[in-house]
């Protein structure tokens, strides 16, 4: 257990990486709209904050490189790796769920920051109750970033080619399983679908996605070399 | 006292190169040992293996006992520094200081804080930013200070001036001397080492060629010089590792003990006997000339 903080704490000392960029990202995307949203008279539902949850993909893809070898160097098992990382990305989007949900309340106090800017208040994400669009902004945060870190993994385990494969492999199926959908002629079923999907049923999806992601990597980081 | 680290048959192999090639030894609690050899010999391989960082293609390896991969008993109590040691790009030396002892039970903070004294580290800059000789003390710095039973430095002075250098082997001593620990040096500095070294093994092409004590080891090597043919009369029988010719004359290294009666008839025959380092003779047994195996020759 205490490897496991140990591990926690080696990734959280990385602050600029794990706590101030997500913001900062996000904090200048919040800008932008903000000073658009002043000089447009409309009402402004923006998608800036898919920045932070971009941030949060790139951040998992850049985990396994720059910490795997430092902390396998360092003696730890490969499990408490893996523990400690999913300990470190489950505080930080807990507390990130927590002040997406705070600024969220004041976007919408101060009058939608007084300019008619939509930022935290997303139509479909978060028109559930506080606790549902906690999970929803929750299991979004780690999905994004265990699908980086599952490609790291295959990166980490196979090098550049495992890389190249795996990509030309999902094109192969995602070609093929477009052609099969055409020629049944179910796109229209599918969009229906996922139109009709409710926001918490997506969330769970997510996370059993997410589930998912951690198995694989962890099954390939188990026998990567450093 | 049993080994603690307990290698037998030991193979790592890359498509048809066998890096590692059916490697026995054993590593006992309290010495210095030095794994000596050329680039690409095998040491890092071997070292990697101990570690469960890298995986044996065949062999067997125990470690405290115990089988190493993801077992936290046998991890926590080996600290491996290596040449190659990555850092997290936004790591400063204090970072790493910080996340040390998390990683080594027995770290030693206040050692740690005088060795950054003593090799002039910048706490606060960047591990990225430093020279090699600075990331290379880093290195330095958490292996004494992790005060691991089992501490392995891989190279771990490239870049190192010799101020530097002579500063890691005097602290290493005497850290030495106050906590007994077991540690592997590998490196081919030989000549730096050689008197710290309670053993050597000495690996060529992923084979063991050489495990010997390190005073046994001293007295086994020795060169002879005189005419050529005087010479070669007094190398009948014995194993040469090394002939350098020159003009009538010749210079030859033999390995193995000399006892009085050859003493005796070098004299006889004029021939000058020299005392051997150890860096010579690895040198001597390294060059490709030669093949043998640790145990041949005893």
């Amino acid at each position: 257990m205490n490897r496991v903080i140990g591990i926690v704490r080696t990734h959280l000392a990385d602050r600029w990486a794990w706590l101030v960029l997500p913001w900062v990202i996000m904090g200048m995307s919040f800008v932008c709209n903000l000073i658009i949203g002043s000089l447009a008279d409309d009402k402004i539902y923006t998608g800036g904050l898919a920045s932070i949850y971009v941030y949060l993909f790139v951040l998992g893809i850049v985990t396994v490189g720059q910490t795997f070898p430092f902390i396998i160097g360092f003696g730890a098992r490969r499990k408490d790796y893996f523990l400690g990382t999913i300990a470190s990305i489950t505080i930080i989007s807990v507390l990130s769920a927590i002040v997406l949900i705070i600024l969220g309340y004041i976007e919408r106090q101060t009058g939608y920051w007084g300019v008619g800017l939509y930022f935290f208040n997303v139509r479909y994400l978060s028109d559930g109750p506080i606790l549902e669009r906690f999970w929803v902004y929750f299991t979004m945060m780690i999905n994004l970033y265990f699908c980086g870190f599952a490609i790291s993994s295959i990166h980490r385990k196979f090098g550049r080619n495992g890389v190249f494969f795996f990509f030309i492999g999902l094109g192969v199926v995602l070609t093929a399983a477009s052609y099969f959908i055409s020629k049944y002629d179910k796109w229209k079923a599918i969009i229906d679908w996922f139109a009709d999907l409710a926001v918490i049923e997506l969330a769970n999806g997510l996370f059993v996605g997410t589930l998912i992601c951690i198995l694989v990597s962890y099954v390939l980081l188990r026998k990567a070399t450093v | 006292m049993g080994g603690i680290v307990e290698v037998n048959g030991l193979t790592k192999t890359y498509g048809k190169l066998n890096a590692v090639d059916n490697v026995s030894f054993t590593l006992e609690e309290g010495k210095i040992y030095g794994l000596l050899g050329r680039n690409g010999a095998g040491k890092t391989t071997i070292m990697h293996m101990i570690t469960a960082q890298l995986f044996a293609t065949s062999g067997q390896l125990r470690v405290f006992g115990e089988e190493p991969f993801e077992n936290d008993r046998v991890l926590r109590r080996i600290c491996f520094i290596k040449e190659s040691q990555k850092y997290p790009e936004n790591f400063r030396v204090i970072d790493v200081l910080n996340v040390s002892p998390l990683f080594y039970p027995n770290w030693d903070k206040e050692l740690a804080h005088s060795l950054i004294q003593d090799f002039g580290l910048p706490l606060k800059r960047r591990i990225k930013k430093l020279s090699r000789g600075m990331l290379s003390s880093v290195g330095i710095i958490v292996g004494l200070a992790s005060r691991a039973p089992l501490t392995i430095f891989d190279e771990p002075y490239l870049g190192l001036d010799a101020v530097a250098r002579s500063l890691f082997y005097n602290r290493l001593l005497e850290d030495y001397a106050e906590h007994p620990r077991t540690i592997v040096l590998s490196t081919h500095l030989i000549d730096e080492v050689s008197q710290m070294l309670e053993h050597v093994m000495v690996i060529d092409q992923g084979k063991l060629i050489l495990n010997e004590e390190a005073d046994v080891l001293r007295g086994r090597a020795s060169t002879v010089a005189g005419t050529a043919a005087k010479v070669e009369a007094f190398l009948a029988g014995k194993e040469v590792i090394h002939r350098e010719p020159f003009a009538g004359l010749m210079s030859a290294t033999i390995l193995g003990h000399l006892n009085a009666q050859d003493r005796i008839q070098a004299t006889e025959l004029g021939l000058e006997i020299l005392p051997v380092s150890l860096q010579q003779m690895v040198v001597h047994l390294t060059n490709g000339r030669s093949h043998r195996e640790a145990g041949e020759a005893r």
